[in-house]
């Protein structure tokens, strides 16, 4: 067995092991907190008044800097501990630090970066550019942050050139972009024209989100593209961009092979909302994707009252599904309960009981019940009672 | 017989030696391996534009699967913490698997739920439909109402209905943060075309809807058992599936939260519904799928406490929990033993999978071989009382030291507990192994019994009492 000496050795060992452990985690709470302290402390004496001077912040380090620019520290005074820092550490020294020069950790290359963007360093952008396209991901991350809150129009080119180039994550430099007001639709032209997939979808979807209307002729070009994607990305740009004339290529694209550019027409649609486009979406209502017939659902709900007319025909389209998702519509832009007490209050209306008749026929289990939560005990008894009587009327008048 | 049985004490005692040894070197290399992903993790969180992502219109959008059964005392807590996501956009499909507690009574009053009649395609093979709703209050949030056919089905008919890329499986017994989706979307974000899973951690309380604190820390139970429910959570996430994470072995996504692209999801034809459990199961399918084609992937377990999940707070019901746990991980490695060792399967096989034969699968066997070399090697004086008190100290301090490993790094990520309870918990570590192993290791010999027999019934622990201001 084992010999008792080391027994006892290992024992008071582990014992040791178990205090020293202990005692970390004490003083990591302790730490943790004391930091906090500190930067509230620091954040309540930067933002008493106006811009700080060099005197209130003589033991600031970058690091406690970042977290309270991660805080939420106000812009100018942001800039001015910036400049501060800046000057004290020597421009030539920051650079090289931010760059990796000095095999500094990469904690440190953080926060001077930090303090580059931050203290308008003239070599900021080339730096974070340099940093976005380097690893690892975590300083490309802080690149795209400092990118993003510089937000002015050489910020907004560095990032469409990394766009461009596929630098980093595409949808979170897209996402950047996105978020900046610095101008930035007169940038996305090379994207739009991209030889990848990725970068002309994400172009596509730039320039609907940022009214880049300038571009709107390689948008149309984009609708007729070979890559699904960016189709999809095209007709919803068009939704954003477009004109009236815009209008029959949107519908164009209800025919589309891939389901998710008839999604995405469907909801562009909604932007010309007249008649012609409520027809079209009641036949993508037979669409065999569930998702295209939801889409096509929802955009004829947003059309509203323009929609009406053509969604009460489909009532009696052939299809189930394009019968019912009718029948929700009409029931959920509050058109089924008008007629419904219409047709109670004048039950010698022969169009009108049609109308009821068929909307209960069709509507299933779930909206008929939705119907009846609506109507007291002796309206629900009419109502049955009038499409008993009209479904019979109607099977008699087809038998004869 | 008597030379014969001292001889054979002293192979037992060796190879409970060897195999303590080599699980004491083994959790001390993936502490190691923890403390680096841990530092990467807090650099990256630190780091992250949060911002953007919870406004951008192009952060991809997630559906959020909540299956839920007789959860009417928490489901009300845990749909409002889901509704409350920071996340730009999201919906929430909760499936009431025919539950009888009046589950679906609560989520039609409180969320003001309305029938509504949807076609959606049978993608996955799930239990039919009884009714869709949707909330008026919310209208992110449908819920389903099915006859009871298990998670993994509620899971599969959630899909069929979901509309997004990601979907989030979560428990309808676990209150999220705000933040939850954000943190765990954050990184699958970042690079779609790679990371298929992120799972992350959540913390463990009687009560979850009142466990955090209005300063954002988590408030730990004083009752013991839950304190030590806790302490396993954390050992299990801060210094195991971290070290995971490197390697790319993390072969147990959680099923209180786990964001799965959803493309794969259907490619592996759903959850399956032969396994007592689900998550654990579709993790190792994952692995198995990718190595075998050859493509990247990876499967990440973030350090971030994301939630707070409701844990047993009585013996029998933690006994019935972690039979079931014991029961399925041994169907899960049992059914893909083709691995274990395997080279073609990299980490997998050589790391991964010992660690579950070794940590998991044995650990009853050798502790019920440690308590027979003890008893008897004490009464045939083999072993000295005196040693074999040191040796217990030994290894209470060892595990002392280990949980106490995973509260530092977990406080080092990021200050989650309040210093009195990490305080508690510090004293209380070096008791788990006479308090709450036996029931563990009870529990462990009942689940691999219970593995043994066949048995594939979920176990699910009733819910903790409440008083009717809290709930």
């Amino acid at each position: 067995m084992i010999p008792p000496h080391i027994l006892s050795l290992a024992m008071w060992s582990v014992m040791t092991l178990w205090a020293a452990t202990a005692v970390g985690v004490l003083l990591e709470f302790r730490r943790h907190r004391r930091k906090g302290a500190r930067a509230a402390d620091l954040m309540q004496q930067l933002t008493a008044g106006g811009s700080p001077t060099s005197d209130q912040l003589p033991d600031l380090t970058r690091s406690e800097f970042q977290d309270l620019v991660l805080k939420g520290l106000p812009h100018t005074v942001e800039v001015a501990i910036a400049q501060e820092l800046r000057w004290r550490a020597g421009d030539e020294a920051l650079l090289t630090l931010a760059t990796g020069g000095t095999r500094a950790p990469l904690d440190e290359r953080i926060n001077a970066l930090q303090v580059m963007a931050s203290g308008l360093h003239p070599q900021r952008y080339r730096v974070l550019a340099a940093a976005l396209r380097s690893e690892p991901a975590e300083l490309a991350a802080v690149a795209l942050r400092l990118l993003r809150e510089l937000d002015d129009d050489e910020a907004a080119r560095t990032l469409v050139d990394a766009l461009a180039e596929g630098v980093y994550s595409a949808s979170r430099v897209a996402a950047a972009l996105e978020r900046m007001t610095a101008e930035r639709a007169s940038l996305l032209g090379p994207l739009l024209l991209h030889s990848s997939t990725t970068m002309r979808f994400w172009g596509l979807r730039l320039a609907g989100r940022t009214g880049a209307s300038r571009w709107i002729g390689d948008v149309r070009e984009s609708l007729t593209d070979r890559e699904p994607i960016v189709r999809r990305a095209a007709v919803e740009a068009i939704g954003r961009l477009g004109s009236v004339d815009d209008e029959a290529a949107v519908l164009a694209r209800f025919l589309d092979s891939s389901p998710m550019v008839r999604v995405h027409a469907a909801r562009a649609s909604v932007a010309f909302g007249n008649g012609t486009v409520a027809e079209a979406l009641v036949k993508l209502l037979t669409d065999r994707q569930w998702i295209v017939r939801a889409a096509a659902r929802e955009s004829l709900l947003a059309l509203g009252e323009t929609a009406t007319p053509v969604v009460t025909q489909a009532l009696w389209h052939d299809d189930e599904f394009a019968a019912n998702n009718a029948a929700e519509v009409l029931f959920r832009t509050g058109v089924a309960i008008q007629f419904i007490h219409g047709v109670l209050d004048r039950p010698q209306d022969a169009r009108l009981c049609q109308l009821a008749a068929r909307f209960m026929t069709v509507s299933g289990p779930y909206i008929v019940r939705a119907i009846d939560d609506q109507l007291d005990a002796a309206q629900r008894a009419a109502l049955r009672r009038i499409v008993r009587e009209t479904l019979a009327a109607l099977a008699a008048e087809r038998d004869r | 017989v008597t030379a014969f049985l001292t001889a054979t004490l002293w192979w037992a005692y060796t190879a409970c030696l060897v195999y303590l040894l080599t699980i004491a070197a083994m959790f001390i290399l993936l502490a190691v391996s923890s403390s680096i992903e841990n530092r990467l993790r807090a650099r990256q969180k630190r780091n992250e534009d949060f911002d953007t992502l919870s406004h951008s219109p192009f952060t991809i959008p997630v559906s959020i699967i909540a299956p839920a059964y007789n959860e009417a005392v928490c489901i009300t807590a845990a749909v409002n913490s889901l509704l409350a996501q920071t996340y730009p956009e999201y919906e929430v499909i909760v499936v009431n698997d025919g539950s009888t507690d009046g589950t679906l009574d609560r989520l039609i009053m409180d969320f003001e739920l309305k029938p509504i009649g949807t076609f959606f395609r049978r993608t996955l093979d799930a239990t039919p439909v009884r009714q869709l709703y949707r909330s008026e209050r919310d209208p992110r949030l449908t819920v389903i109402d099915k006859p009871n056919g298990g998670k993994a089905d509620s899971l599969n008919c959630g899909i069929n209905l979901a509309r997004y890329r990601y979907i989030c499986c979560v428990d309808g017994d676990t209150v999220f943060f705000p933040d939850a989706l954000l943190s765990g979307m954050r990184l699958a974000i970042q690079n779609p075309a790679e990371v298929v899973g992120v799972t992350s951690q959540v913390a463990i309380s009687s009560y979850p809807e009142r466990a955090r604190q209005p300063d954002g820390r988590v408030r730990v139970d004083r009752n013991p058992l839950g304190a030590f429910q806790l302490l396993d959570y954390l050992r299990a996430f801060v210094t195991s599936r971290q070290a995971w994470n490197r390697g790319n072995y993390m072969l147990c996504a959680i099923g209180a939260f786990t964001v799965w692209r959803r493309d794969i999801v259907l490619e592996l034809g759903g959850f399956s519904r032969d396994f007592t459990c689900e998550d654990i199961e579709f993790t190792f399918r994952v692995h198995d799928h990718f190595r075998k084609s050859g493509r990247p992937y990876r499967i990440l377990a973030l350090p971030d406490i994301i939630g707070v999940t409701e844990g047993p707070n009585s013996i029998a019901r933690l006994v019935s929990q972690r039979a079931r746990w014991q029961r399925v991980i041994s169907e899960t490695v049992w059914h893909y033993r083709k691995m274990f060792g395997n080279v073609r399967y990299g980490s997998i096989g050589l790391l991964g999978m010992p660690y579950y034969v070794l940590g998991e699968i044995l650990a009853p066997i050798v502790q019920a071989l440690s308590l027979v070399v003890v008893v008897l090697g004490a009464t045939l004086g083999l072993l000295g009382w005196r040693e074999c008190i040191q040796s217990m100290v030994v290894l209470a301090f060892a595990s002392g030291a280990l949980s106490n490993a995973a509260l530092l790094l977990q406080e080092r990520h990021s200050g989650t507990f309040q210093g009195r309870d990490l305080f508690f918990l510090v004293l209380l570590a070096p008791l788990d192994l006479f308090v709450y192993r036996p029931i563990l290791f009870w529990a462990q010999f009942k689940g691999m019994i219970d593995f043994l027999r066949g048995d594939r019934s979920w176990n699910k622990f009733v819910r903790n009492a409440r008083s009717a201001t809290a709930s």
